[in-house]
């Protein structure tokens, strides 16, 4: 459990360095013995270190005094939890109960976490599956799921829903040996039912506490003591590692995933220095050892990429010779092709980093670096403390699972997007040298053919919405954060959200920006207006607030207001009002709020792009 | 042995110090829930195991160092 790589999302901009470095020196002394006396004296520590502010509320049906090791992990993801804790199990009147206690306390996720015992009464440990006395699975379910959706219905609140620990005793014997149902298997079905159930309601989640005990031991998950004495359904001695899953999840909610893997090549992706052994030689492939262990990395970084991880190559090498390796090792797993961006020379590695962000367009902070030489890491760690930079473990059988273990990479949904996000930017590279081959740039607008499709914000969208409102930087004129259920508070009293699909000759890019307006009697205001930074710079955006022009005047609008909003990241936007025909009405530093009476005058959409209205039949939020 | 002991009151039960007569009655920090983290802790720390029935009972700085004595040195002889 321990080692330097469990800091995972703690470089985030949010934090600073004096709080780093205190909370690196806590949690050194946390890891060198980590007893439960040790978590308390780190709670205390941790009074002092300023981090941020988060507000869970936990709903349990057992005793379940998770708080002090829940702080202590979240602390090390740099958030500080503010908790609320239902009484001994109410989770169902809390849920139920539209005035419930936990709702005053307004929390940003929820955690339940469910005791089998204590949720089947009539189960005990001595309960044997071949008396036919096992509750209904299916019943249990759907009363849940009806607890769940009208909690859903009144409130978007995230859920973290932990799973149930399957009983480590088993009064079957041998039985299950011949086929007949264990209670084992019984509990499996429902954590199946319950991840089926977290599948069909928005933002529920599911926190595999099953799985965290079966690799730590399902037998030290009980104690059976203090089950007996206290009602406690978890040892508490398994709340580290529950905790550490459930910060996880928390992280990943709030932040987004670091988007690029940039990878070393000797020894990290391949076993030898290729300079030195030759192409024929390198370990890459193979049945053998450590070939084997090599290959199954190179799989393993394949699997990150189907998630819409980029991968990024920085090898201090002879391009040539690389070029040779990936063309007579064709064998190997990973392929050129899966490479979006090669930094294959002698110059350092900080600048190889840096051109690969700026090529992809993506800042340092979500970049993460891999590379087997510690001389290396430390010059990258020091020259650029943005870039969450690792060294590989010590051999070659570690580094798959190494790799699984990186928090980085942590999201909770997977939208279309992601999965295309590695073709994507191949066909970006592919226009940037389009656009320098281009003779003007209106011939190479013309020659991009985009379409875009508008569509209101609605069930099959809102995911990637609220993604693009959570890492959208440079393009993005306000930069308000909103989470979903933000979003659809402000739906809910009269603001419309659009959504801009857009097409070209390259391909289907998805949905690349997003607009929120609110309505004043003859005033429309655009709250928030935001484009991916893949489609940047090919007028897209003007196309967009002709839509919204038109949108405003369609809803009685005879003016518009725009604002801008700096932040450190967000200056391709600043003169986008002022282009587009609008007047200052105030300046304050580099912030501007911007007019334009559309009654009179409007923006045209440029020729090239073609738009495209509502889908009619969007299903409704 | 008392020594530890006292080091896994503090910083379990938050107090600057502990004293012999101290129990769940009379230290603030001392409630249901943080007596079995107590219990859980000093369990590591000596690598010893209540039963369940004395964990409800030991409630008094006394009565935890004599059962923890009993465990420790099961024939006797405290140093």
């Amino acid at each position: 459990m321990s080692g330097p790589h469990r800091f995972g999302r703690l470089n985030n901009d949010a934090i600073g360095g004096q709080e780093m470095s205190a909370l690196k020196d806590i949690f050194a002394t946390l890891d060198g013995n980590p007893s439960i006396s040790a978590y308390e004296a780190t709670l205390k520590k941790l009074e002092s270190v300023r981090l941020e502010p988060l507000r869970l509320a936990i709903l349990a049906n057992h005793t379940f005094d998770i708080q002090t090791a829940l702080t202590v992990e979240c602390a090390r993801h740099g958030l500080s939890l503010r908790l609320y804790q239902a009484d001994y199990d109410q989770y169902r009147q809390e849920l139920l109960d539209p005035h419930a206690k936990h709702l005053t306390f307004a929390p940003e996720a929820i955690l339940i976490s469910l005791n089998l015992e204590s949720a089947f009464p009539k189960l005990s440990f001595g309960t044997c599956a071949s008396s036919q006395e096992l509750p209904a699975v299916e019943g249990w379910l759907s009363d849940f799921c009806s607890v769940l959706s009208a909690y859903r219905d009144r409130n978007a609140t995230p859920i973290l829903l932990q799973n149930f620990i399957p009983p480590d005793i088993d009064m079957d014997g041998l039985l299950p040996t011949s086929g007949a149902r264990s209670i084992f298997s019984w509990a499996m079905e429902l954590n199946q039912g319950i991840s089926k159930l977290a599948a069909s309601l928005p933002d529920l989640y599911v926190v595999d506490a099953a799985k965290l005990a079966f690799e730590s031991g399902l037998k030290t998950w009980r104690d059976r003591r203090l089950f007996y004495i206290a009602g406690i359904g978890i040892n508490p001695r398994k709340y580290p590692i529950l905790s550490s899953q459930v910060a996880r999840c928390l992280v990943a909610l709030r932040h987004p995933p670091a988007k690029c893997l940039v990878l070393d090549l000797d020894n990290t992706v391949w076993g030898g220095i290729l300079g030195e052994v030759g192409a024929a030689n390198i370990q890459c492939a193979g049945s053998w050892y450590p070939a084997n262990a090599y290959a199954d990395f190179q799989r393993a970084l394949l699997g990150l990429r189907s998630r819409g991880i980029l991968l990024a190559v920085a090898s201090k090498n002879d391009p040539h010779l690389v070029a040779d390796a990936f063309r007579e090792r064709s064998e190997m797993p990973l392929r050129p092709e899966h490479i979006t961006a090669w930094e294959v020379h002698w110059e350092p590695k900080s600048h190889s980093l840096q051109r690969i962000a700026r090529r992809m367009n993506i800042g340092l902070e979500s970049l993460v670096f891999l590379d087997d030489s510690a001389s290396e890491v430390d010059l990258v760690k020091s020259s650029l403390p943005g870039v969450r930079t690792y060294q590989m473990p010590a051999r070659p059988e570690m580094y798959a699972e190494f790799l699984a273990q990186l928090t980085e990479f942590d999201q909770m949904t997977l939208s279309k997007e992601d999965m295309r996000r590695p073709q994507l930017y191949k066909i970006q590279a592919k226009q940037a040298e389009l656009a320098a081959s281009a003779t003007d740039l209106v011939s190479f607008y013309r020659s991009l053919q985009t379409k875009i499709t508008v569509e209101k914000a609605d069930k099959s969208n809102i995911d990637r919405i609220v993604q693009l409102f959570q890492k959208t930087n440079q393009f993005n004129l306000t930069t308000r954060r909103y989470d979903k259920a933000q979003l659809m508070e402000r739906l809910s009293c009269g603001s419309e959200l659009w959504a801009f699909r857009a097409r070209d000759v390259h391909g289907d890019h998805g949905i690349v920006a997003v607009a929120l307006l609110e309505f004043e009697p003859r005033i429309c205001r655009i709250d928030s207006l935001l484009v991916s930074c893949r489609v940047i710079g090919r007028t897209l955006e003007t196309a967009v607030l002709c839509f919204l022009e038109n949108r405003a005047l369609a809803r009685g609008a005879t003016q518009i207001i725009g604002e801008y909003r700096a932040t450190t990241k967000n200056s391709p936007c600043r003169d986008f009002f002022k282009k587009h025909g609008f007047d200052y009405i105030s300046q304050e530093g580099d912030d501007n709020t911007c007019i334009k009476n559309i009654s009179s005058r409007r923006t045209v959409c440029p020729e090239w792009i073609t738009i495209q209205g509502t889908l009619p039949n969007s299903q409704e939020l | 042995m008392h020594e530890e002991l006292i080091k896994v009151f503090k910083s379990v039960l938050k107090v600057d110090s502990i004293f012999e007569q101290d129990s769940i009655a009379t230290t603030a920090s001392w409630d249901s829930l943080q007596h079995i983290k107590l219990i859980l802790a000093i369990e590591e720390r000596f690598d010893i195991r209540f039963e369940a029935a004395e964990i409800p009972e030991i409630t008094s700085f006394k009565a935890i160092v004599g059962a923890v004595e009993r465990l420790v040195y099961p024939f006797g002889g405290a140093a």
